[in-house]
């Protein structure tokens, strides 16, 4: 009885599979474009990746320059740009790694770069001069002291992150 | 400083500080056209490697592009003095490229480093650069 009642004539039973058919092939367009205009919302904040730079047996009290790589990502190009940083051990045996990077035009920086001002760091261009700790010193052109990597000990590896302001003027 | 407009931003706000104009010399040739190329990507990267350590008082401009064939030395000269009042006190051009003999050229001689192992490509890469600072530190405290 309820058979016949709910007969599907063959109109609808077109309509329903075309309908459903379409249906997923619309999904199968759309959702694609759909999570690629949210996409730039859902990504996470692009963090620099840690780099192995150093051996901790090899850090000691006076600063050595480490050269490494970091990977770069300018929109969609993406290039491996080389970095350096001076790294040793302060007074408490923490690992200090400064960035070389001179903070008043971006010239690189060096340790005991000149001999009237030893155990400071020196930049060539303009004469700046930094301590250890990477103050800069007054009556010199740079504004700040020189940026600290954020560091991270695994392994007896030195790891190193992004390069952070320091406070201080 | 590098010749794009976000640095030349920057140059014209600290223009003062910048009296270096560093220009690699790029010679181009047809026969033994991979020797050439090889020279120019040689002198690109050591003037870029300079640029990167001296960024805040060196400009660096886009090379002087050469046919090997071509008379270049009034070029050259034309370019000091268009340099010179613009305003920039020392200027360095950078070739691998043995024809120019001028006080204001360093040599880096290209090697064929193709394939050469890393770490002594890395050491004369490293030498030249220290070269070509060197160069420059000594014009800066000659003037001063």
């Amino acid at each position: 009885m309820s058979e016949k009642k709910h007969r599907v004539s063959r109109r609808q039973f077109l309509n329903y599979t075309l309908t459903g058919v379409g249906g997923f092939m619309a999904a199968g367009i759309l959702s694609p474009m759909v999570r690629f205009a949210l996409d730039p919302i859902l990504k996470e904040e692009a963090g620099q990746d840690m780099v192995a730079v150093a051996q901790v047996k090899d850090i000691t009290t006076e600063p050595q320059r480490f050269d490494f790589k970091v990977k770069v990502k300018d929109a969609w190009y993406e290039s491996e740009e080389p970095r350096s940083a001076w790294v040793f051990k302060d007074e408490n045996g923490d690992i200090v790694a400064l960035s070389p990077i001179c903070k008043h035009l971006g010239c690189t920086v060096n340790w005991n770069g000149e001999k009237s001002n030893p155990n400071r760091f020196f930049c060539p261009c303009h004469y700046g001069l930094y301590e250890k700790d990477g103050t800069n010193v007054p009556n010199t052109p740079p504004p700040a002291p020189l940026d600290r990597y954020e560091y991270e000990v695994k392994d007896g590896t030195l790891y190193l992150g992004k390069a952070k302001p320091q406070g201080g003027a | 400083m590098k010749w794009t407009a976000k640095d030349v931003d920057m140059y014209q706000q600290a223009k003062e500080y910048v009296d270096t104009a560093l220009v690699p010399c790029v010679p181009i040739g047809i026969t033994n056209m991979k020797a050439f190329a090889e020279m120019s990507e040689h002198t690109l990267f050591i003037a870029n490697e300079v640029e990167r350590q001296f960024k805040g008082r060196v400009m660096l401009f886009p090379p002087l592009t050469y046919f090997v064939q071509e008379q270049i030395q009034a070029r050259v000269y034309e370019w000091i003095n268009m340099l010179k009042q613009a305003g920039f006190q020392h200027i360095c051009f950078v070739t691998s490229h043995a024809d120019i003999a001028d006080e204001s050229f360093v040599y880096v001689p290209a090697l064929p480093l193709e394939h050469a192992d890393e770490a002594y490509k890395q050491k004369v890469m490293r030498q030249q650069v220290e070269q070509v600072m060197d160069a420059l530190v000594t014009k800066w405290t000659l003037k001063n």
